[in-house]
């Protein structure tokens, strides 16, 4: 009997690849961006489910909140006009359904499969406290330490890349007319 | 007569059976603070406003619908029903009505972990202590921060969607602004956690029973760089800048008009009740009664006794909450707006380095003087 | 903590789209409707559009942004230390918890002072 846990993963399951498809067919791209962003929220919906409140969060904080503000903010900076956009234009409904359709067969191939990889683990008993935020920095700050420094490292090269890549000395001259 | 009584009598018993209670518990709460937020707080707001901006400038302010013109809100939303639902005929149509009704989610959303209140049984009704919030998450704190970072999307969207150049302008500044001085509050609440050693907002409020935070140096420095933070979430004076209206006629939400522009105003009056809110949990103890460990149960107070007793802290919470709201008020119709570049310099160039010097403070205090 | 403790959550999304929708849904029955070419026009104080809307804007919005994701991405990670900081110093272990925070922080530091020495924190330059 599928209780609430299962309804919620696959209503979930089913918005996530709904929208991830959205993404990739709709032919302007701030409904894309749309798009993602609910992706990015139904998955952190996903994580709560997982039990791992700390990772929900993040991922709603960093990528929802962070991450496609930067993806909106081109699209707001290009401003493109839709015939500079050119006939491209974004993939057919056909298409979708065809890659919908492509999805659930390797999904039901699977189950056929190896009907145990497909298995829902084991909900978490109560009480735990995996994936709390408390234990989730504690193995941070353990475990897995050099890690989190050898990140704020990463962080550092990206910006210097960042730094480099806008303050280099121009070849071409600058386009006229913009303005901040 | 006796028996519509018995009706009653039978009713109260449903509700207070121990199958329904927790329910009626749950929903109440909801529609406490959802109706409190956007059907009180809000358009009580904007009266404020108008009356405060009226004193400041020496005028009367809106004083004819209902007593002092407390019903000048209610009037002005019928108005806004009312008004012609316009499109203009460049604006992106889907999203230029998405933008504002995406507007009103993060805000009520918000919500959800706010709490109002001390843990209660409501006198004996309950099994256990239960949290005046409507969303017990243990991650209270960063809940609030990421719904809070989503605000930027209903903007931005609504300077796109508008295809009207003050409005790209408008919704440009107003995003780099937003995410800029996210990060100086991000800082400033690194500190919170430093000190309280909890995302959990009861545990934060629970932190401050001996000394609230802003009696604390680095607490005291952390809230210089939240309140600027607040504002400049907000959109609100002095950090006006998207809707600066003499350059930018009123920014992103120029083409913007009827209920449309009603939801983006409701929001703004939503997002500051709720920073408020954030600014009391993390600086000023939250629905405590005094700093210096005189809370509630320090002075005899039971906030467990009656049903009913928790509504002396959450009233004290409230006014402080509301002084908040005052101060958003008050700074608007005092300070002038920056320029671009200087709340670019303010938010980059202080804010971020002492918030960042800050949190090393706190954790060399912690670990080397045993305290902050 | 549990699932349902997001139920909260759930009804309050629930709560703020119907918001949303039904303000908008109000106000398109309720409202009237007589629309003008020039009342329909694009706003711009009076006089008829000049210019194209779709101007380039200054690149200073796109490095604001992406320096945004990057510090707000070290302030994250930020957290966790914040969080388990004083468990850390109760359990002794407070200079192991002070010299990492401290390196973390060094390096976010560094990325801010090369970000103000290249200019990229100032707006006008």
């Amino acid at each position: 009997m599928p209780d609430l846990h299962h309804i919620l993963f696959f209503s979930f399951a089913a918005i996530i690849l709904f929208s991830a498809g959205m993404v990739a067919f709709r032919p302007r791209p701030v409904e894309s961006a749309m798009w993602l962003i609910l992706n990015f929220f139904v998955t952190a919906g996903l994580y709560v489910l997982l039990g791992s409140h700390f990772t929900a969060v993040i991922q709603v904080l960093v990528y929802a909140g962070a991450i496609m503000v930067l993806f909106v903010f081109v699209i707001l900076l290009l401003n493109l006009d839709p015939r500079e956009l050119g006939t491209e234009g974004g993939a057919s409904w056909s298409s979708l359904v065809l890659f919908m359709g492509f999805l659930s067969f390797v999904l039901v191939a699977l189950q056929l499969a190896t009907p145990d990889l497909l298995k829902a683990p084991a909900a978490l008993p109560e009480g735990s406290t995996f994936g709390s935020v408390e234990a989730a920095s504690r193995e941070l700050l353990t475990k897995y330490i050099w890690g989190f420094q050898l990140s704020g490292i990463i962080l550092l090269l990206a910006l210097i890349g960042v730094g480099l890549i806008a303050y280099r000395k121009a070849k071409v001259p600058q386009v006229k007319g913009a303005q901040a | 007569m006796a028996e519509r009584a018995l009706g009653l009598e039978q009713i109260i018993n449903i509700v207070l059976s121990a199958s329904v209670l927790p329910w009626v518990f749950f929903f109440g709460k909801i529609l406490f603070i959802f109706t409190l937020g956007f059907g009180v707080i809000a358009p009580v707001m904007i009266w404020v406003e108008r009356r405060v901006a009226a004193f400041i400038q020496d005028r009367v302010g809106p004083n004819r619908v209902g007593p002092l013109g407390l019903l000048q809100s209610l009037a002005d939303g019928i108005k806004l029903l009312l008004k012609e639902d316009l499109r203009p005929d460049e604006v992106r149509p889907f999203f230029f009505i998405l933008a504002p009704a995406l507007a009103a989610v993060p805000a009520a959303m918000a919500f959800a972990v706010v709490p109002f209140g001390p843990e209660t049984t409501l006198g004996g009704l309950l099994p256990e202590p239960a949290r005046l919030q409507i969303a017990p998450l243990n991650v209270g704190l960063l809940y609030v921060l990421a719904i809070g970072s989503l605000a930027v999307y209903s903007i931005a969207l609504a300077g796109w969607a508008s295809n009207n150049k003050f409005s790209v302008m408008g919704s440009l500044r107003a995003s780099a602004q937003m995410i800029s001085y996210e990060l100086a509050m991000g800082m400033a609440v690194v500190a919170v956690i430093l000190m309280s050693g909890s995302v959990d907002l009861y545990d934060i409020v629970k932190a401050q029973t001996n000394h609230w935070f802003i009696f604390t140096i680095p607490g005291f420095i952390a809230f210089l760089i939240f309140v600027p933070a607040m504002f400049a979430e907000t959109n609100r004076t002095p950090f006006d800048l998207p809707e600066a209206e003499a350059e930018l006629v009123v920014g992103f939400h120029t083409e913007y008009s009827g209920m449309k522009f009603g939801l983006f105003f409701l929001a703004e009056y939503v997002n500051m009740t709720t920073l408020s809110a954030m600014c009391v949990l993390f600086f000023f103890g939250g629905w405590e009664f005094l700093p210096f460990g005189l809370t509630w149960e320090g002075i005899g107070y039971q906030v467990d006794q009656h049903w009913f007793s928790w509504v002396i802290p959450f009233a004290w919470f409230a006014a402080k909450v509301a002084f908040f709201l005052f101060v958003f008020v008050w700074v608007r119709w005092t300070l002038p707006r920056f320029r671009y570049d200087q709340l670019m310099g303010l938010g980059w160039k202080t804010l971020v380095p002492i918030g960042i010097a800050n949190i090393a403070l706190v954790a060399g205090l912690i670990t080397f003087a045993g305290g902050f | 903590m549990l699932t349902s403790d997001y139920l909260g959550v759930f009804v309050l999304l629930a709560l703020g789209v119907v918001t949303g929708v039904g303000a908008l849904g109000a106000s398109y029955f309720l409202g009237a409707r007589r629309q003008s070419p020039r009342k329909t026009s694009p706003y711009e104080c009076g006089i008829p559009s000049e210019g194209a809307e779709n101007q380039r804007f200054s690149v200073k919005f796109y490095l604001v942004a992406v320096s945004f994701i990057l510090f707000d991405i070290e302030a994250v990670f930020l957290i966790p230390w914040a969080l388990s900081y004083q468990d850390f110093v109760h359990s002794s272990h407070g200079v192991y918890a002070f010299v990492m925070g401290m390196i973390f922080l060094g390096v976010l530091t560094l990325g801010l002072v090369y970000e103000w020495r290249k200019g990229l924190l100032d707006w006008n330059k």
